[in-house]
């Protein structure tokens, strides 16, 4: 036999074997398949969000934030925070110091203070 | 908008459906020769779909059938390896009053027995034994190239290897096969 024909012979037992599946191993595959079909809608309806959901609810979360920022406060109303350049810059700054450990430690300590300093002025 | 995305959806669920089904059996009876067991198979075959459909079901229909088989190939060889480490240590753990295990000695309840044996077409069981035989990546490139019918390129790009490689080992399983065939003939 030549290779040709020995490889025929192979493949058609194969092919053939493949016809003759039996029945439990058919429908086992076929619950295998439904899991793949089901994970291939859940991956679309995922990267259908990153794609387009996330990118468009950052940009509302930016235009809102943006919005909030920038619109001057109406007649008769007053900024609950008094936002100014300088006091941004004030604010950055007081963050960006380390933490004083032993304010936090005696917190209450310097609230009382404060009451005591309120009271007597 | 949102029925047309939809329609969208289940047409291309039904595609996906129509592509595993005409792959699956091929998929299961490569897997059965690799792992010589049904539900290793099936755990093969179900881990090859589940990986396929979550990374590449929404590439092109035309470039499905060497993706599925990439990952197959790839779930079949990892398969072997996992064997080769799980063999090894159980050479390490093995007592010297090692007595057979009763339950690698059960019978494989979808295995056919002796009488169904002889009952089967004794052809299909000699090329089965004879394509088992084979080392992994000459089977694989055996079943590959003349079973699913992929050029030697696609062969190697699905093996991750390089058309060289495919050449050979297509040879030696060619060679083997020959071999195994008619010693098994002549038992």
């Amino acid at each position: 036999m030549n290779d040709e024909a020995l490889k025929k012979q192979i493949v058609e037992v194969l092919q053939q074997d493949c016809e003759t599946l039996p029945a439990h191993l058919r429908s086992r595959l076929n619950q295998a398949r439904q899991q793949a079909l089901d994970e291939a809608a859940a991956s679309t309806r995922r990267k259908h969000w990153l794609r387009f959901g996330l990118p468009a609810g950052l940009a509302t979360a930016c235009t809102l934030v943006l919005a909030m920022w920038m619109t001057p406060p109406g007649p008769g109303e007053h900024s609950s925070v008094p936002v100014s350049a300088s006091m941004a810059a004030e604010d950055l700054q007081l963050l960006a110091e380390p933490t004083d450990l032993e304010l936090i430690e005696e917190l209450e300590f310097y609230a009382w203070l404060e009451q005591v300093d309120a009271g007597t002025s | 908008m949102e029925s047309a995305r939809d329609d969208s959806d289940s047409q291309a669920r039904m595609r996906l459906d129509r592509f595993l089904a005409g792959v699956e059996a091929r998929a299961f009876r490569m897997a059965r020769l690799a792992a010589r067991n049904d539900e290793e198979a099936l755990d093969i075959v179900q881990d090859a779909m589940l990986a396929f459909a979550r990374r590449y079901a929404n590439k092109p229909e035309a470039e499905w059938p060497p993706l599925f088989h990439t990952v197959l190939n790839s779930r079949i060889l990892d398969w072997h390896r996992k064997q080769q480490v799980r063999r090894r240590w159980r050479v390490f753990f093995q007592r010297d009053d090692d007595e057979a295990d009763p339950l690698e000695q059960a019978p494989d309840p979808h295995e056919s027995g002796p009488a169904g044996e002889l009952e089967q077409d004794q052809c299909q069981q000699v090329v089965q034994q004879a394509l088992a035989a084979l080392p992994p990546r000459q089977r694989q490139a055996f079943l590959l190239r003349n079973w699913e019918g992929y050029s030697v390129a696609e062969t190697a790009r699905i093996m991750g290897c390089g058309e060289g490689s495919v050449k050979t080992h297509l040879s030696r399983a060619l060679k083997a096969l020959r071999e195994q065939l008619q010693e098994l003939n002549h038992e």
